[in-house]
């Protein structure tokens, strides 16, 4: 199979990957920096490609702090356990935080 | 649970070995049908399922807990923004779903972030993303954070 070389100068934020996290932190960036260059690189198939992208995680770690069902803290507890341990608590913590309000 | 495909109606046309994630759905070069060449490795992302334009992709569930008689058939159609699952039990049973996966027409509506207002200083300090809404929380609004929760960060890898 060959493959071509694409060469892409002048990037400001460069997103690997154009899974959920990838396209939202893209997403993201063109807000604060709306005269920014953006390049999302995806390897895969961008139609439809992944099983994260289906949105198993998003139902996974919905919270409900709305109404008072599960905190940030909770989410960090059960993907630290998920995870044997494994997980940046600060930057889980805080990606917790905005759980929710991807769905509302 | 892996793929398998009804070689009567696969026509070779490819959507699923150009969706597949794992690169696992292969045509047969003699047969010119598709097949998956790596069961173990299937995820049951479901994603050439919903690619196949003839139906022609099944999914086979797990023998011990999903016998034999049942079936799981998806159809999902982005011109009307529909997917629609068709659950058949071995009793018998038939469950029908119908949801919408966009509410707006499919790769038209897609907004201009570069022309909203841009944001200002007080938007930079804060910690809200953009448009998020500022009442997450029904009883002081905010975003939780560590202090008002009253938790400290421990540090290393623990249970």
């Amino acid at each position: 199979m060959a493959y071509d070389t694409i060469i892409e100068d002048g990037i400001d934020v460069l997103v690997v990957g154009a899974g959920l996290g990838g396209t939202g932190a893209a997403w993201e960036a063109r807000f604060w920096g709306q005269d920014k260059k953006i390049v999302i690189a995806e390897k895969a198939n961008i139609d439809r490609s992944g099983a994260v992208a289906q949105g198993l995680y998003a139902i996974n770690c919905y919270m409900g702090t709305r109404w008072g069902e599960n905190n940030p803290e909770d989410h960090v507890r059960y993907a630290r356990i998920d995870l044997m341990g494994m997980v940046r608590e600060d930057l889980l913590f805080d990606m917790a935080r905005h759980v929710d309000s991807t769905v509302h | 649970m892996p793929t398998f495909v009804y070689m009567t109606r696969c026509d070779g046309c490819g959507h699923c070995v150009d969706i597949c994630p794992s690169d696992i759905m292969h045509i047969d070069k003699t047969y010119r049908r598709a097949y998956n060449i790596e069961p173990n490795m299937c995820w049951e992302c479901y994603s050439c399922v919903k690619a196949c334009p003839q139906h022609a992709i099944d999914v086979r569930g797990y023998a011990d807990f999903a016998p034999l008689g049942h079936s799981v058939r998806v159809d999902r159609d982005e011109r009307k923004g529909t997917i629609a699952w068709r659950i058949k039990f071995r009793n018998g049973t038939e469950k029908n779903f119908l949801s919408p996966i966009t509410t707006k027409p499919w790769g038209e509506a897609i907004p201009k972030l570069a022309d909203v207002p841009a944001p200002n200083k007080q938007m930079r300090d804060g910690e809200l993303l953009y448009n998020e809404p500022k009442y997450i929380r029904m009883d002081d609004g905010g975003l939780r954070t560590l202090e008002s929760a009253g938790l400290k960060l421990k540090m290393g890898v623990y249970y």
